[in-house]
């Protein structure tokens, strides 16, 4: 009689279901891969928002200093010095040496020893009903670096840091601000 | 058996042959061997147990890629939300470092003392930049004025972002100083401007998704 041969070995069709598996685990990842960056970008647009709005604020503080002919750096503190721009914290500058420059950055509450509780104009991604701030879930700083020692310019850092999935995810803006006025 | 007589026939010249049903029920030749006939094959009560588990494991398989499938479309739409907002801050940014407050249209008459939320803005050569916000529609309008326009001309409003398509549940313009600095009286400080913006799409199945976004701009007017 005729040998038959017909069908699959065992091994056979075992590795063919290995095969399809990796190639499907393979596609699997790129396409949640790409509904995860969708979710960070969003969070990342916003974090450059707010990244934009610590560096326009600073340059504001700038040029209302030459406004009111005061020294035109006299808002930054020292070189190290940094200042937490959120609703839940506050960043206090000494602006003895501003003399009371008219409130810069929408002043909410002014202590009477000559320190500006500095509180940005509104809370994050929210405006307040009633003045209560809000948590976020980000975190907004503005260092002020300068390593030299040029009186006439200014290095700033804004750095804004939030959390997705877990993981502390931050970007930081560079500035440079020059007295150009030369006030 | 024996043939009917020629009378008794109903068809004639007709041969029928009768059918050995037993060579129509054996296995065809190659299955046969000197044992006795082999046929392999599947039995009723394992072809019903595979077709249960094809059946379940379809079930889950199908489920998550349907959900896949669903997500991937909300993926897509949190994207076209992203850009939009993108470009309406852009708009926004790029009018407001080349102008300065218009303070003079925050008047009693004026446009900008009618509606609710909105932002006026000149630059230096007088071209006035509108922007307003229209809360029955949820519409995010915007308009240039030239410095030329007489004060009776109506102004030309156009949405910012594509109003059949997304709709602007959320808008804040918050600027400082609300007096004119130009006048010394006022509080002495370089204008900027704060603007908060929500956007969602209209309609569909994804209206729960919300992009909320703020940043300052200050004027580079001096």
């Amino acid at each position: 009689m005729m040998r038959v041969k017909r069908g699959f070995t065992l091994i056979e069709s075992l590795i063919v279901m290995f095969i399809l598996a990796s190639s499907m685990t393979a596609a699997l990842y790129l396409l949640t891969t790409v509904v995860f960056s969708t979710q960070q970008n969003l969070k990342r647009t916003k974090a450059v928002y707010m990244a934009q709005e610590c560096t326009e604020l600073a340059r504001n503080l700038r040029d209302t200093a030459w406004i009111n002919y005061r020294p035109w750096d006299c808002a930054f503190g020292s070189v190290n010095d940094e200042f937490v721009l959120s609703p839940l914290n506050t960043g206090t500058v000494n602006i003895a040496s501003c003399n009371n420059m008219p409130g810069a950055i929408k002043q909410e509450v002014a202590d009477t020893n000559n320190i500006v509780i500095w509180q940005e104009g509104s809370t994050l991604t929210h405006f307040p009903t009633g003045g209560t701030a809000i948590d976020t879930g980000y975190t907004r700083t503005l260092k002020h670096v300068d390593p030299d020692s040029n009186s006439d310019t200014l290095d700033l850092e804004c750095t804004v840091e939030w959390q997705f999935n877990g993981r502390d995810e931050s970007i930081t803006t560079p500035q440079t601000l020059t007295n150009w006025r030369k006030n | 058996m024996k043939a009917l007589p020629r009378h008794k026939r109903l068809l004639t010249g007709v041969k029928i042959k009768m059918l050995n049903i037993k060579s129509l029920c054996q296995p065809p030749i190659w299955k046969l061997n000197s044992k006795g006939p082999k046929v392999s094959g599947f039995t009723l009560i394992e072809l019903l147990v595979a077709i249960v588990i094809i059946g379940i494991m379809l079930t889950l398989v199908l489920g998550s890629y349907w959900t896949f499938l669903q997500t991937q479309q909300k993926m897509a739409m949190s994207r076209e939300l992203q850009s939009e907002v993108r470009f309406a801050f852009n708009r926004f940014t790029d009018k407001v470092r080349s102008s300065t407050i218009d303070y003079s249209s925050y008047a009693p008459g004026q446009p900008c003392a009618i509606t609710g939320s909105n932002l006026c803005l000149v630059s230096l050569d007088g071209t006035k930049h509108l922007f307003a916000y229209d809360s029955t529609d949820q519409v995010l309008n915007m308009a240039v004025v030239p410095a030329t326009a007489a004060a009776s001309d109506p102004i030309l409003f156009e949405p910012l972002l594509s109003p059949d398509k997304f709709v602007v549940t959320g808008q804040n313009f918050d600027f400082s100083p609300t007096l004119d600095p130009s006048i010394l009286a006022n509080p002495q400080l370089q204008p900027k401007v704060t603007f908060y913006l929500e956007v969602s799409p209209r309609s569909g199945l994804y209206q729960d998704l919300v992009i909320e976004s703020q940043t300052t701009i200050s004027s580079r007017q001096y």
